[in-house]
């Protein structure tokens, strides 16, 4: 097994440190929590069927949080806010999926890059997006960082305050998934491709 | 127990000093607000039997909070620890450990998910398992640690995101 050493908005593979529930043993709870067949195939959401209404509270609360656009933000801007707090927990599983998400919404690719060769404090391309890098970012500090200075600054790119619940929304969500993806196993880079480079 | 209490509202403040705008953008996801409220009552008022009682869970919870500083989320999981446990809610206060060896392994875990949660390493789960976790209770327990951490982060950003009111140049940008 190959380990990314660098975050990459190429896809990578996830190895759970505990038994997930085999496919074929899924109960009618379980099965229901996961949602769809996408989550039902995956290693990481059928270890978190585990315990099913955990999971199935959790994954309501994500879909909403990223894909009801409704007067809010913008999907590439929540996307690069689960970027930025992932690149700041160091979350590299976590920032494959999502920076690829905030290129595809976007077209940006090499701002996205930037973000997750350098870190938050990178120049990506618009106030609106350092804002939210920036916003994501004190948000997933200990003591939490995230102040008044920080909602000016979004209000100052343009953004409402219902795009800001979003961004805030999108930021903690991820400081939930960062910590189950980066304890409960680890990323891997597809044999396919360790073997090319 | 489902009432109308919603627990991210009261930890940002809402009822004290809101006068609704926040709760009125939350409102705009309604599945993200009743769904993060059924998460934690899902982790922690559970309708069914769990092999770990409630008072190491409130233990847990109240360790992360406090892992994040003095406040109302770090108030709300002492007091619930207060009402089962006395004497236990007294040693999560002091950051003591509690001489219980799956709690102890527990608070340790907290600490590794909220400070350092890159650093972890399978050796993390075997030490939870010796103390006494097995997987399913190890699935829960992280579920558990993680969310409040979320919710912490809701609750603050909110918070925060209230108490700045828009100066005009902001509100021409609107």
């Amino acid at each position: 097994m190959t380990r990314p050493e660098t975050f990459t908005q190429e896809s990578l593979g996830w190895v759970p440190w505990l038994e997930p529930v085999a496919r074929e043993d899924l109960t009618a709870e379980q099965h229901e929590a996961l949602q769809d067949d996408f989550r039902r195939a995956s290693p990481y959401f059928r270890l978190l069927a585990r315990d099913p209404q955990a999971l199935r509270a959790r994954t309501l609360t994500d879909l909403d949080i990223f894909f009801n656009t409704e007067g809010g933000a913008g999907r590439a801007e929540r996307e690069r806010a689960a970027t930025a707090t992932s690149r700041t927990n160091g979350c590299i599983y976590c920032a494959s999926v999502h920076s690829a998400a905030a290129t595809r919404e976007s077209g940006r690719r090499e701002d996205v890059q930037r973000l997750l060769d350098e870190g938050v404090g990178a120049e990506l391309g618009s106030p609106a997006w350092d804002a939210i890098a920036h916003a994501a970012d004190a948000l997933a500090r200990i003591p939490l960082d995230f102040g008044p200075a920080d909602v000016q600054r979004l209000r100052e790119t343009g953004l409402s305050d219902a795009e800001i619940v979003d961004v805030i929304n999108s930021a903690a969500f991820f400081n939930w998934a960062n910590r189950l993806m980066l304890t409960l196993g680890e990323p891997e880079v597809p044999t396919r491709r360790s073997k090319r480079s | 127990m489902t009432t109308d209490f919603d627990v991210i509202d009261h930890l940002a403040g809402e009822h004290e000093n809101g006068d609704g705008h926040i709760a009125r953008l939350r409102s705009l996801r309604p599945q993200a607000r009743e769904n993060a409220q059924r998460s934690y009552e899902a982790l922690l008022e559970p309708q069914d039997e769990r092999s770990v009682p409630i008072r190491e869970w409130y233990a847990v919870a109240a360790h992360v909070a406090r892992l994040h500083g003095p406040g109302p989320a770090a108030d709300l999981y002492l007091e619930d620890l207060h009402d089962e446990d006395p004497e236990l809610a007294a040693r999560i206060a002091a950051g003591e450990r509690t001489g219980q060896e799956r709690l102890d392994a527990a608070l340790a875990h907290a600490e590794l998910l909220v400070l350092r949660p890159r650093d972890a390493e399978p050796a993390h789960l075997r030490a939870l398992e010796a103390a006494g976790w097995d997987a399913d209770g190890i699935i829960t327990l992280s579920q558990l640690v993680s969310f409040v951490t979320f919710q912490l982060r809701i609750a603050h950003g909110l918070r925060v995101l209230a108490a700045t009111p828009a100066t005009e140049t902001t509100e021409e940008l609107r």
